[in-house]
């Protein structure tokens, strides 16, 4: 048994287990036990193959695509059992196409023999990582969070065991997915995350949730139709199936047979990733518990959409489909970063903040030149290493100021120091130089700027606003967090039920969001430029004086704020109080008013409704969207 | 060549304040000629800096004066970075951040008036940060290059090919240098309706770093500018004196804005002007090889 086949069975083996025992303390130690063992295969799994890559791997399981069928036919018909039950009839409806696909499909992609089931690169590799090490901290804080969960919300019925069990299914399945070739093994995975998502979106149970989590499905089976129609055309055309043989005849003279598979499957990308106009799915995937949307926004889920169009951007580059993509990327963009100023809830900033920068990474997917891939590759690390770090520290911060207002987080750092480093750092890692996201802007920049196309001014035009616009609605929540209504409250009084758990992994992933800051020129040299020469032939990094810069200026900008700190503290010199134009009477911002009576003052951030309203600027994006979307299928048919 | 650049970036360093000082002084004194007063001798603005800094105010709380310290230190290298010849788009990222730190040092106080002027200065910056993007990659279409010596070095006058760009970028002076009409967060004048905004609850030494930060700000600032009129010495000196006094100018001839108006102006400005230059330059510039 090869090493990348035991990295995806490993999970749902550990999830097996979980699901088996009761004793809560038990199974907490076997969640624990499996999130480290599945990192540490990912890791070993990097580590030992990095040198030769890619590996080619044969599945030597005989009649591999009767073992598919039968899992496809499986899931369908488990998801039509569920439809039935809950009387829902559009996810039946999509079921019964999906079933009925897979086996009248089989008269063009059965009996094909892979070369290769599984390929291994660079890229499977970053995903395989970002899958295992920040997957498996959000496994560590789901173990302490799900306790502190229930306890807050005894209506909701304790299913942690299934919980803990589609939670370890959901890295096994993304495992697969991100080192598949054979696109039919492939889309058994894609069908599993699905699934997956599915389950763990409807967790509460209360019907908001099951509500959301059918709409997360419908979408998804929607996209997963799509990907299952881009197999067969692919097959029934050239009698393949592989991943790497499609890219490979994107730049042969069959060029104009594959335009039709790629657009199908770019869109089944594009619904994964949740960009407008599917991108309600992932809104309302906000109901579900904390760790369910850390999984699903930064290594799961919507990372496989991007990967997924990522793998295809050799074979968009300079189509019509790839400048689709891009136009549907630029515009979800836009628009998440747009609607994010408006909302005070901390998730829904989260996610729509999820959505823009996703939006980005098919921006450069879509027009899918390698110095675009580069970057675009960038992202979805940064992002998923920061995003992660943000829900989870939301999460912890929501249970210690009993809400998910970013106003009910004003003056957090009295409250709760601790995760208030983490959002800090968090929230700097999306929008400000030298982290990550932000090199990673400037990189899409500059590619843009060498981009020979009439798309590109436009491109720059919109990057601009939308990236400034990403730097009010980060700037005014980390102003809040700092924003100290009485120094002299005593500190970390909110920070008693956090768990060494949760602290564990949000430690754990701050470090890792400022490390890959520093990192980030290795992993461009060893790993992503050697990808884009085999890929494109050609290769692209920062300047490298340009990356000794902002490798310098991370750490000034962690050591001159910390040192400054440090000596601030030490000093012994009094403390005035704000000025508030009357007598202040502290502590606290409370002020004598006019005849003597005590004021208090409160202040509130601005959400600039009438400018960036979410639902206004969401149902014109969504409207764009599903244009976009009709002229891609379009591009199908033609 | 790399060390002309270092000794720039040096004389950056020492020179700056000076010379962002006495722009300051000057702007008085020609703001005081146009009100038809006598206004204060040049070097005000030197005297008021040591006055500052004489001073012992206490901080509001631990953090307030760590994000002051943070924000100079960091428009500083801002500038060092500019005159060292680093790549200039990363040079406006790293301005962000210096800016970032001021506006947290305001919010850290939780005062009103802070908190209004530091959210007033996010509108500004998101008001303002399209609009440097598009210069500096019009810039770099004409120059082909990041780099403030190679820009400066091509004697291209992209003034003529970027007009547009041009005014925008007056418009990002007004609002960077807190000049009227977009002086909401905070001004030199204590009259305003949030009495100092941004710097409501910062005295003494910490109002010193914010003014420094400030001078070194508007060095480069103008050194932008420059940019633009690079193709003579002539041409550079009367572009730079031209842009200056049409600032002064429009300070004292408009009135403050609302935030609103601020925001949705900027935005259109840097659509028409700015996107509406940069977008034919390209499309015709791609054409010539």
């Amino acid at each position: 048994m090869t090493l990348p086949f035991i990295v995806v069975v490993a999970p749902p083996i550990f999830g097996l287990i979980a699901l088996a025992v009761r004793n809560d303390r038990l199974r907490r130690l076997v969640v624990i036990a499996g999130a480290a063992t599945q990192a540490a295969l990912a890791v070993v799994l990097a580590v030992t193959e990095a040198r030769a890559l890619p590996l080619r791997l044969v599945a030597t399981l005989p009649n591999l695509d009767y073992w598919i069928l039968g899992a496809e036919l499986a899931m369908a018909a488990f998801i039509a059992v569920l439809a039935i039950v809950k009387r829902r009839a559009f996810p039946l409806l999509l079921a019964a196409a999906q079933a009925a696909l897979s086996l009248a499909g089989g008269r063009w992609t059965g009996g094909i023999e892979a070369e290769a089931h599984f390929v291994v690169d660079q890229v499977s590799l970053l995903l395989v990582l970002i899958i295992g090490v920040v997957g498996g901290l959000i496994m560590v804080y789901a173990a302490g969070y799900m306790k502190t969960y229930h306890e807050e919300h005894p209506a909701i019925r304790d299913r942690r065991r299934l919980f803990s069990f589609t939670m370890l299914s959901f890295l096994g399945a993304m495992y697969g997915l991100v080192m598949s070739n054979d696109l039919r093994l492939m889309l058994l995975f894609w069908e599993m995350t699905t699934l997956a998502s599915f389950i763990l979106i409807g967790y509460g149970g209360d019907a908001e949730a099951e509500k959301n989590s059918f709409l997360a499905l419908n979408l998804n089976l929607l996209g997963g139709l799509a990907f299952s129609l881009g197999i067969i055309l692919f097959a029934a055309r050239t009698g393949k199936v592989e991943l790497d043989a499609l890219l490979a005849m994107a730049k042969g003279p069959d060029a104009a047979l594959i335009i039709a598979p790629v657009a199908l499957l770019a869109l089944a990308g594009i619904v994964k990733a949740a960009l407008l106009p599917f991108t309600p799915w992932l809104l309302g995937a906000m109901v579900a518990p904390t760790p369910v949307s850390a999984l699903l926004h930064s290594s799961t889920m919507v990372k496989a959409g991007v990967f997924l169009l990522i793998r295809l951007a050799p074979a968009m580059t300079g189509t019509t489909v790839g400048y689709l993509v891009s136009f549907v990327g630029i515009l979800t963009f836009i628009a998440g970063a747009f609607a994010a100023v408006s909302r005070r809830n901390a998730k829904r900033v989260l996610a729509l903040s999820t959505v823009s920068n996703l939006g980005l990474i098919a921006t450069c997917a879509g027009i899918g030149t390698y110095e675009l891939v580069w970057v675009a590759l960038f992202l979805v690390l940064f992002h998923a290493i920061a995003k992660a770090l943000l829900f989870i520290s939301v999460g912890t911060a929501s249970v210690g100021t009993g809400s998910l207002d970013i106003e009910s987080m004003g003056g957090l750092l009295v409250g709760m120091p601790r995760i208030t480093l983490f959002l800090v750092v968090g929230i700097s890692c999306m929008f400000v130089a030298p982290f990550g996201m932000l090199v990673s802007k400037w990189a899409a920049m500059e590619a843009f700027m060498n981009l020979n196309s009439i798309v590109s001014p436009f491109m720059i035009a919109f990057l601009a606003f939308g990236s400034a616009t990403t730097v009010l609605f980060w700037s005014k929540w980390m102003g809040l967090l700092l924003s100290i209504r009485d120094p002299s409250a005593t500190r970390g009084l909110l920070e008693g039920k956090v768990t060494r758990y949760e602290l564990f992994s949000e430690a754990s992933l701050t470090i890792l969001a400022i490390a890959a800051c520093v990192i980030y020129p290795l992993v461009s040299k060893y790993a992503f430029e050697p990808y884009l020469l085999d890929t494109f032939g050609k290769t692209f990094g920062l300047d490298r004086s340009n990356m000794l810069v902002t490798v310098l200026m991370v750490g000034m900008t962690v050591a001159v704020p910390a040192l400054l700190l440090i000596i601030s503290r030490r000093s012994k010199d009094g403390l005035s109080p704000a000025y508030m134009s009357g007598r202040v009477t502290g502590p606290g911002l409370a002020f004598k008013g006019s005849k003597g009576a005590e004021l208090r003052v409160a202040t509130h951030s601005y959400y600039l409704e009438s400018i960036f309203g979410e639902k206004r600027i969401l149902n014109a994006g969504i409207a764009i969207g599903i244009l976009l979307t009709l002229i891609i299928l379009g591009t199908v048919l033609l | 060549m790399k060390g002309i650049e270092i000794y720039a970036a040096i004389a950056y360093v020492v020179l700056g304040p000076l010379l962002g000082g006495l722009l300051d002084g000057l702007d008085r004194v020609i703001t005081a000629r146009l009100q038809g007063r006598v206004g204060p001798p040049l070097l005000q603005p030197f005297y008021d800096l040591r006055k500052l800094l004489t001073r012992r105010i206490a901080p509001v709380n631990r953090l307030q004066m760590p994000l002051i310290a943070s924000h100079l230190v960091f428009a500083l290298l801002t500038g060092v970075l500019f005159f060292y010849g680093s790549d200039i788009l990363l040079i406006v990222f790293v301005l962000t951040l210096a800016s970032v730190f001021l506006v947290l040092a305001a919010y850290s106080t939780g005062s009103p008036y802070s908190t209004i002027g530091a959210e007033r200065e996010l509108l500004l910056m998101t008001a303002y940060e399209p609009m440097v993007i598009i210069a500096l990659v019009g810039l770099y279409g004409v120059a082909k290059s990041f780099n403030f010596y190679a820009i400066l070095g091509s004697k291209m006058p992209a003034y003529l090919y970027l007009p547009g760009i041009y005014l925008g970028i007056v418009y990002v002076l007004e609002m960077k240098l807190r000049k009227s009409p977009f002086d909401i967060s905070t001004s030199h004048h204590a009259h305003q309706e949030l009495v100092m905004g941004l710097t409501a609850d910062m005295g003494g030494p910490a109002l010193a770093m914010v003014e420094l930060a400030h001078w070194y700000e508007s060095v480069y600032l103008f050194a932008l500018v420059l940019l633009f009129f690079s193709s003579s010495w002539i041409s550079a000196i009367l572009g730079l004196a031209f842009t200056y006094l049409l600032i002064i100018l429009l300070d004292n001839a408009t009135a403050r804005v609302r935030w609103e108006l601020a925001l949705s102006f900027a935005w259109i400005a840097t659509l028409v002007a700015g996107a509406g230059n940069l977008i034919p330059f390209y499309l015709i510039s791609r054409g010539t090889p």
